[in-house]
Parts: structure tokens; sequence; C-alpha cells
């Protein structure tokens, strides 16, 4: 507040460009050390994913009987599994699967949840009525039992021969029958608020046809906080995956994804504790980086944040 | 003596809530007599509170709307269980016809689909959940009333823990913000939310029940403290020593999410103008963090408190599964592997019921707390 106080001698200084939302955003966004360390992360992390191939010293797939359950070592840094594959090359190649699915799913999500929601809160009325009481069944039946439920489904059609293909959709599909949700909500709340805002009903005066109204106008101001929320979906997606995998319904061995690590290693635990710590490791470092970019956004976004 | 009232209210159940816990902990269980006690005692409560803030007529519709809601919740729920493929007797091997048939027939699945929607509803009035496809010779309100009460006292204790815990960080980060201490107290949060709860479980075993660092280079000294009682046993579901460890795994999460929540709050609050007046006027910091703060900031927890309390305490798998807890949690998962129907119908309705109430509670809390609040 103090810097808009002016005394008299003062000059005032002239913005001469006007600072837009999204710059104003991006100043504060660069000046928390947090949110760009973890950005750095998430680009590592991703990268990793991207070139597992060129990275992981060993195939993923790659047996090795005389080096069963061993500890770290340096011809193999995070050491090997129960049938000596190299657990650096299966977390790298773990990377791929966890970050594919959990980005998959967020951008799934966004699809169905943004166009739901935008229709119900644009369109108002009994179509609003309708489409919300709908979500209200979804968010009144246990997250699990459906997500399950889909999952189980799916893997019974045989859609796909490969099993990996498979398995990546029906748990991308699992997860976003249950994402979309909040989402959708999210863009409803949005566009219920932004709709009355002068601005749009100067658009509407102005001769604007609704859609384009919509598009032009609202959709910008709402953007902020969807892509908040969507980066706190990703590190909930990456946990819900680990959680699939631990109950036995994600992807299975060889096949490899951090959550597929965790729980396998989980079986021998006591005696070989790398197996569940490398791969638990990649999990809270990813989801970590995600969450703390995520506040770091959302205190960017925030108008009452301006000047702090 | 209304307000006199509401205050004896109040502290009674906070008194009674503790009194619970210390007898569980210390005298080794509850009687159920007590148990009822509380129960209609904390009801007499949540009436007086809807009575004396004029909430009776929101009360009643919103009651009326949990039976229409249940009620679609339910059908809803059947048809699609019933339209999926595939059904509970498919194996791999397949079942020859006539026995098939048999099995069908016992359990009504030949009938027209019309007609088992109608019988199970009607049971479902009754309180009627019907047979278990899965375990054999027990209904679905056996094993309900077998694994809820379990799931139950675990996730009443976690969300107690989690608030425990939660509310003062959040306060000390918003109370210090953009101090050492709001860091800390943020990157503890963070990490709370971001860490997986099989592996919060797996480590805190190594430590509180394995001993570990001792064990590797002391081993003579961890059988020790394991005679004398001073390590954690990991399974069994039989004393409070046993559920320390998963009642506090399972607070973890909300508890980070508790403090993030309060730390927002409290800093919206701190901005506002009558805390800026309350400063004005000389009050120490300490005396407007407790007085004015702390009330106006657990407003927004509250809401997240309808959601949290009924996913809680219908239980873990996770949890469940690393400390052989034989609480409800794994049903949610096996039901639906297991294709048994009537028990995913229970757990679902068990879950929306909670999940309504819960937040019914929250809504009329809120005006308890708040009378600004309009019912709508």
């Amino acid at each position: 507040m103090s810097d808009t106080v002016i005394s008299p001698g003062d000059t005032i200084q002239e913005n001469r460009t006007p600072n837009s939302l999204w710059a104003d955003s991006w100043k504060r966004l660069k000046k928390n050390r947090g949110s760009m360390v973890s950005a750095a992360i998430i680009l590592v992390v991703v990268l990793i994913a991207l070139l597992a191939p060129v990275l992981a010293p060993y195939d993923f797939r790659a047996q090795n009987i005389d080096l069963v359950l061993e500890g770290p070592s340096g011809a193999h840094w995070f050491g090997t599994d129960e049938l000596g594959r190299d657990l650096l090359s299966r977390t790298i190649y773990g990377a791929r699967v966890s970050m594919a699915i959990a980005i998959l799913t967020a951008i799934i999500s966004l699809i169905i949840g943004g166009v739901y929601g935008a229709i119900s809160g644009w369109v108002g009325g009994w179509v609003d009525n309708v489409l919300m009481r709908f979500v209200d069944i979804l968010m009144g039946v246990p997250q699990l039992v459906l997500m399950i439920l889909v999952k189980v489904v799916f893997d019974t059609m045989d859609i796909f021969e490969n099993e990996e293909l498979r398995a990546l959709t029906s748990t991308t599909l699992a997860l976003s029958v249950v994402g979309w949700v909040t989402l959708a909500r999210l863009v409803r709340g949005q566009i219920l608020q932004v709709k009355q805002m002068l601005y749009v009903e100067a658009a509407r005066a102005l001769g604007a046809k609704p859609f384009s109204a919509l598009v032009k106008h609202v959709l910008p101001n709402i953007l902020g906080p969807v892509i908040v929320m969507l980066t706190f979906q990703i590190p909930s997606n990456i946990l819900f995956e680990s959680f699939l995998s631990f109950i036995g319904l994600g992807l299975r061995p060889p096949y490899s994804s951090w959550g597929v690590l965790a729980s396998n290693g989980f079986d021998v635990i006591d005696s070989y504790p790398h197996l569940v710590f490398f791969p638990g490791l990649a999990i809270f470092v990813s989801m970590l980086a995600f969450n703390l970019l995520g506040d770091g956004m959302r205190d960017a976004f925030d108008p009452k944040m301006k000047g702090r | 003596m209304m307000e006199k009232l509401g205050s004896i209210f109040a502290w009674g159940v906070a008194g009674l809530t503790a009194l619970l816990i210390i007898m569980d902990f210390f005298a080794g269980g509850i009687p159920d007599g007590l148990v009822w006690f509380y129960c209609f005692f904390s009801l007499a409560a949540l009436m007086y509170g809807v009575i004396k803030s004029h909430a009776l007529v929101f009360v009643m519709k919103r009651s009326i709307h949990t039976v229409i809601s249940l009620f679609v919740i339910a059908t809803a729920s059947f048809l699609l269980l019933r339209t999926l493929p595939g059904g509970p007797f498919d194996q791999e091997k397949a079942l020859p016809p006539a026995i098939k048939e048999n099995i069908e027939a016992k359990y009504g699945l030949n009938k027209p689909l019309i007609e088992q929607y109608s019988d199970y509803m009607l049971g479902l009035l009754q309180g009627d959940f019907g047979q278990s496809y899965k375990y054999l010779g027990r209904t679905v309100w056996d094993i309900l009333s077998d694994s809820f009460p379990v799931s139950l006292k675990l996730g009443i204790y976690a969300c107690l823990i989690a608030l425990l815990f939660g509310i003062p960080l959040g306060l000390i980060a918003a109370r210090f913000h953009n101090k050492a201490a709001d860091t800390a107290s943020m990157t503890l949060a963070v990490s709370g939310v971001s860490l997986p709860s099989f592996l919060t479980a797996v480590v805190a075993i190594q430590f509180l029940s394995l001993g570990f660092p001792l064990n590797l280079f002391a081993p003579e000294l961890v059988e020790t403290m394991k005679e004398y009682e001073i390590l954690l046993p990991v399974g069994l579901w039989e004393t409070p020593r046993h559920y320390i460890m998963p009642c506090l795994i399972l607070g973890i999460r909300p508890a980070a999410f508790i403090a993030r929540l309060t730390r927002a709050s409290a800093l919206d609050v701190t901005q506002s103008d009558f805390i800026r007046t309350a400063r004005a006027k000389g009050l120490s910091e300490q005396k407007i963090l407790f007085k004015h703060v702390l009330k106006n900031s657990l407003i927004p927890v509250l809401t997240y408190l309808g959601p949290l309390v009924a996913g809680i305490i219908t239980g873990s798998f996770v949890i469940e599964t690393i400390y052989a807890v034989p609480g409800m949690g794994k049903h949610f998962i096996q039901s639906v592997f297991n294709r048994d129907y009537p028990l995913i119908m229970g757990l679902t309705v068990l879950f929306s019921f909670l999940l309504i109430v819960a937040n019914l509670v929250v809504d009329v809390l809120y005006k308890v707390v708040d009378p600004r609040i309009e019912m709508s």
C-alpha cells in the first residue's frame, strides 16, 4: 500500500507499457525462488522421461541373475531388483510412464471438465442445473470405486493387443473419470463470476456474439485459476497412479512406472529398503516440485498479491 | 441464560471427547453406554445450535434432499453396475451352465432388471443390504458392521491428529509471514502433501518399531527396548499402542492440507479492517491472533472438513494393508475386483450417506460459528 502514497515533490513516474496480468504474474513468479527451482526440477524430470532410451545405462528389462537384489554401487547406482534388473534404468523409464499418465490425465480432465463446466456456467438455467446434479452424483460416489471400476472394465475389453499400451490407456482413463469433475466445478464457478463483469456486458452490448464473447473475453480471464488447478492435479495423478500400481491394478513388471517399482519393492522392504526408497524418492520429489510450482503460481496470479 | 447453555454444550462436547480418548488409551476401552451418551449429547448440542441459529427449516429441507440424493445415487450405481460388461460369476474357467444358472437364481439375477431393482430398493428401505456374492453366508450388513467401527476409530483419531497439528502449524506460518518460521512450516506442509502414505508408513515402521538406526549397531539394545515396550508393534488392532502409528500416518496428509488452508485464510483475515482496528487500539499480537484471527480463519477449514472426515472414516486401503488393520478400506477395492455387487452398493450407499451428513453438519456448524452466513 505504501508505494501508492505520493508525497509533494515526487515526480510521478509514467508507466509507459501498461503491464498485462500475464506479464505481472510472470514477474511475480520469477521472484519466487522455490517455484523457479521446482519448474527446473519438473523440466529435468520431463527431459529424463523423454530421453529415457539415451540416458538409461541398461535395458530396463534386461535381467542379470548373477546380480540379484544388490545395493547401490558404482555400476548400478540405485542397485538391482529381484531379477537383477538395474533400478536406475527402471526408475528412468518409470518416469516416462508416470509422467505420461499424470500429464495426459490432466489434459483429458481439462478438455472434458473445461467444456462441461463452460457449458454449464455459460448457458445457465436448467442446463446448468441438470449438469451440476450429475456432477453431484459423481462426487457422492466413492472415487476409488469409480476409478477401479473403470479400470477393471476397460481391462476386460481387450481393445489393445499391447499390454503396456492397454494398461496405460485404462489407467489414464480411470484417473480422468475422477479428475474432470473438480475442473468442471472450477470452470463453472469461474465463468459464473466473470460472466457478470461489466466488460463482458459491454462486449455483449457492443454486439459480440455469445460464443465470441465467451472465447475472447471470458476464457482468457479464467485461465489463471485453471492453470493452477491443473498444476495441483498432476501430483495427485502421480499419487493415484502409484496407488493403482500398489493395489496391483497399474502396469505389471517388466514394464515400469514409479508405482510399479515401489509396490514391487514393497514385498521385500525389510531386507532391501532401497527398492522402495529410490522410486519413492522420485515420486516425492516430482510431487513436491509440482505442488510448490502450483503454490507459487497461485500467489502470482492472485491480484491481491500485487506489489508484495 | 441462552448464552450459557451454548457454552455448556460446547465445553461438554469437548470435555466428553477428551474423556473418551483418555478412557480409550488408559482405561482399556470405552463402555458402550458412554458412547451412546456421547452421541446423544453431541446430537443435542447440534440441535441446540440449529435451533439457536434459526436453521431448523434449512436442516429439514436438507434432510429431505439427503433422502432424494441417496435414492438417486443408489439407483445410478445399481444401473451402472448391472449394465457393465462381465458378471460376478464369470471366471477364467467358465462354470457349467447349469451351475451358473443355479447361482444366479439364488441371488435373483435371473429376474428381469426392474424386479431386481425394486427388490433391492425395498430391501434397502428395511436396512437389508443383501447377501455378499463373495463372502458366502455373510450379509453385506455383517461385513459393514464388522469393519466400519474399526475404520471409524482409526479415522477419528487421524482427523484429531490432523487438526491438532495442522491448525497450529498454519497459524504459526501466518503469524510469522515470510519469516523463517513460515518457510519452515510450509516446507513441512508441502512435503506432507507430497509424501505417498506407503512411503511414510514404511519409514515410520523402520524408525518406530524396528529401532532404526539403533538396530544397525546395537541389536541387543533394540531387543531390550522391545521388551520394555518402548518400540511400537506393527500389525494387529488391539490396544492404543497398536493404533498410534497408523493413525499418525493417516493423519499426515490431512494435517498438511489443513495447515496450508489455515495459513491462507489466516493471512486473508489478517489483512481485513477489523484486525487493523484491533492493532490500532493497541491489542497485543497474541490477543489478536487468538481472539480474532483464529476464529475467523477456521471457517474455510470447516468447509474442507466435511469431505475429509467422510473420506477418512471409511478407511484407507494402504494403511490397512501395511498395518493389518481389519477396516473397511480394503472392501472398497476387493469388492470391485470380485464384482461383489451388493457389497459395492452397500459401501457406496454408506459412503454417500456419511458424506452428505458430514456436509450437513459442517453447514450447520458454519452457521453457528458465523451467523452472517446466509443459508440457501
